[in-house]
């Protein structure tokens, strides 16, 4: 059992996977925050049955706002020496959730991002791969860094580098908002493989393929913010 | 000519409006002070527009107002999807904020 390491799940009308997810990740850790952004389904009520710390947003505002509050959130714990990003939609697995939590103990590293790109890549649907690749390849254009992937998520991160990384985009975009951040402030960084599980329900709950045009965006607007 | 005065009246309006609405940029005020006073020189000064036309090389004076009216448009959307952009970024900012004031709330209620 982790005392000391937070899973933080965002989560946006989850009803289907979220107690199934809470539930097997409850067995590991002790610990799960869960950020609801403005769920219009029964998450809610979901949440409220469950033994995790709940934040709500009255509103939806998007994964990035949902992740910079939960930052925020556990940057105020004390006990808390580092925290797990894990998606609500089933599609990452606890045993890799764990992997990451025994490594960001025992690290010198202050942030590990997961990884469809290391390893095993056949699971990926062809469109996501090269979309995903695209991504990658700008974000490592701008932010003067090197991943095999960028819009991963599953990451731990240590508390005491929560302070340098300020998320200031709401949506999808923010991934690539933190690995600039993580190249610009230099935090120390390591990739870990990941084993992505694409079933129909995530496929349709991830990230749309157009996103990519949004994230680039971002990017672009980040870029001209230096 | 009925209409003459009535158009000439609406832009005399506007353009005492833009001294005594409070604006949140000094920019909008001179764009409503600026338009309105097009607009009364639009009406009564059709010569010199033609000869402010032939002075900058576009030929009529009808056109003339035409790429004043896009410019001003393109300028009114980008000023508002700003200024939207500056409201969403202070919803975002509220919203988290209170997300975890609740919480902490909540905490403090359980704990007394």
């Amino acid at each position: 059992m982790f005392d000391n390491i937070y899973i933080l799940i965002p989560v946006y009308n989850e009803e289907q996977q979220i107690k199934k997810v809470i539930l097997e990740l409850k067995k590991t850790f002790k610990n799960i925050i869960v950020v609801n952004d403005g769920s219009t389904d029964t998450t809610q009520e979901i949440l409220d049955s469950l033994d995790v710390i709940n934040l709500q947003h009255c509103i939806n505002l998007g994964q990035g706002a949902a992740i910079s509050t939960g930052f925020k959130f556990i940057n105020k714990i004390k006990d808390a020496y580092a925290l797990i990003t894990f998606d609500a939609d089933g599609q990452h697995s606890i045993e890799d959730a764990k992997k990451f939590a025994m490594e960001i103990k025992n690290c010198n590293e202050d942030i590990i991002f997961g990884s469809r790109f290391e390893g095993r890549t056949e699971n990926i649907p062809f469109l996501k791969k090269i979309a995903l690749s695209v991504v990658v390849f700008f974000t490592n254009k701008f932010s003067k860094i090197n991943l095999t992937d960028a819009h991963n998520g599953l990451k731990a991160i240590k508390i005491s580098c929560l302070p340098k990384i300020n998320i200031t985009i709401d949506g999808f975009g923010f991934e690539s908002q933190i690995i600039h951040q993580v190249s610009k402030k230099g935090i120390a960084y390591k990739e870990m493989p990941t084993n992505t599980i694409y079933t129909e329900y995530s496929k349709n709950k991830g990230q749309k393929l157009i996103n990519g045009l949004i994230i680039l965006e971002d990017l672009f607007k980040m870029g001209g913010k230096k | 000519m009925i209409f003459k005065i009535i158009f000439i009246s609406v832009f005399i309006i506007l353009f005492i409006y833009s001294i005594f609405r409070p604006f949140h940029s000094i920019i909008s005020r001179l764009f409503l002070m600026i338009g309105s006073i097009l607009g009364v020189f639009s009406l009564i000064g059709v010569t010199y527009a033609q000869n402010v036309a032939d002075f900058l090389g576009i030929g009529r004076a009808a056109d003339l107002y035409l790429y004043l009216s896009l410019l001003t448009i393109f300028l009114f959307v980008t000023f508002t999807l700003n200024r939207f952009d500056e409201l969403n970024k202070k919803i975002s900012i509220l919203t988290k904020e209170l997300a975890i004031a609740r919480k902490s709330s909540n905490k403090s209620d359980k704990g007394a």
